[in-house]
């Protein structure tokens, strides 16, 4: 029982920690500044961090878009 | 005697040329030029906020996701808003960053930039379900049967484009990007599929056009911007490319390939290459205002953002 318990916990905080990365990454659409900032933001974000590369892979397509749809210059 | 030999070596000529020049789509475009037919969303009225995706059907109609508003909209012929559907939020049919659109028949194809997956919906805006993917999603073709062409990019692995059939099953897989220019998102790409299921790429940070075969195989690859190397920022030791070089790739009913250039084009974000199956430069033109994307429905009428995409335009395409 107790380690039902243990994998239910650890499996809420997985659930928590993806919906608040998800909410955490739309800085790159909601967010004004150049797609360089907007990088950088998404790259500091602890959310980010926590998941190593498939936190940067959320933040380089999070680029990719910008450049493409949002950033003037680009 | 002779006159019969000459006869026969004409006959015989145009046997053989005559169909590769239709092949060719009859390749005479010298000059291409729009003509503007329809406009919507302006700064006075509340049609578009952003929109970023647009797709169409075989009956005018014309579909957009609106990145602003978080929905997906359906526009009559002319240009009369006859549906929205969609929120902000992370349900079924709700987006946080809704971006590529696409539609085959009676489905239409959405992508939401965070989602691992594509949403679909019926020509009446309901959802109908969400189609898997193993990675996240940088461009979509509908190939028709409820197949779907999707681009997808690694950190480590280079980006592939793979076919996935209706339950999201991985058909086929091949990895465009090869050769001198790999780095982290030097694999950023458009595409699109012709009727022979053949794929022309358009790469965001390389300058490089290319036609693959759907088994893989490059059959060309062109340059049109005179850049070996594009320039690169570095953003918290990530070395990433800053300027853009294409960023759509679309296709008219004579199988003409139009590109739209980046900044690195002459007009940023407005020039139009138009070349032909074989990737030769017939003309180029230029889009009255920037865009960031490229749509060519079955009629040869082409869709492209303007007022930072408060505005949709349709253009009829203009050929000489």
């Amino acid at each position: 029982m107790r380690a039902l318990n243990r994998k239910i916990g650890k499996a809420t905080a997985a659930a928590l920690i993806f919906v608040s990365l998800f909410l955490g990454l739309q800085a790159f659409a909601l967010r004004g500044g150049t797609c360089e900032e907007a990088l950088s933001r998404c790259l500091d974000d602890v959310f980010t961090q926590a998941f190593g590369s498939f936190g940067m892979v959320y933040c380089a397509i999070g680029f990719a878009f910008c450049k493409r749809y949002i950033d003037p210059a680009g | 005697m002779n006159m019969r030999r000459i006869f026969m070596g004409f006959f015989f000529a145009a046997l053989v040329l005559g169909p590769a020049y239709a092949a060719g789509g009859g390749d005479a475009v010298r000059k291409v030029g729009l003509e503007e037919v329809l406009s919507i969303g302006g700064l006075d009225d509340q049609a578009l906020f952003q929109w970023t995706g647009v797709a169409t059907d075989g009956a005018g109609n014309i579909y957009v996701l609106d990145a602003m508003d978080f929905s997906l909209k359906k526009f009559g012929p002319d240009g009369r808003l006859l549906k929205k559907a969609g929120r902000k939020g992370q349900g079924p049919g709700e987006f946080m960053a809704p971006r590529l659109l696409a539609c085959s028949g009676e489905r239409l194809y959405a992508t939401d930039q965070n989602v691992f997956g594509v949403y679909v919906f019926d020509r009446e805006l309901r959802f109908l379900g969400k189609i898997p993917c193993p990675s996240l999603i940088l461009a979509l073709a509908a190939l028709g049967d409820g197949r779907l062409a999707v681009a997808v990019m690694g950190m480590a692995s280079p980006g592939k484009v793979l076919v996935l059939d209706a339950d999201g099953r991985v058909l086929s897989e091949f990895i465009p990007a090869e050769g001198p220019g790999k780095g982290i998102l030097m694999d950023s790409m458009s595409f699109a599929q012709d009727k022979d299921g053949q794929f022309y790429v358009a790469y965001l940070f390389r300058d490089s056009v290319e036609k693959w075969t759907r088994e893989g195989n490059r059959l060309w690859s062109k340059a049109f911007l005179g850049q070996k190397k594009i320039a690169t920022t570095e953003v918290q030791s990530l070395a990433l490319p800053s300027e853009t070089c294409f960023k759509d790739v679309a296709l008219d009913a004579f199988g003409h390939v139009f590109v739209l250039g980046g900044k690195l084009s002459k007009h940023p974000s407005r020039d139009v290459y138009v070349l032909d199956k074989y990737g030769a430069l017939l003309a180029t033109f230029t889009l009255p205002e920037p865009s960031h994307c490229l749509h060519i429905d079955g009629r040869n009428y082409l869709y492209a953002r303007a007022n930072d995409g408060i505005t949709l335009k349709k253009y009829k395409i203009l050929y000489d």
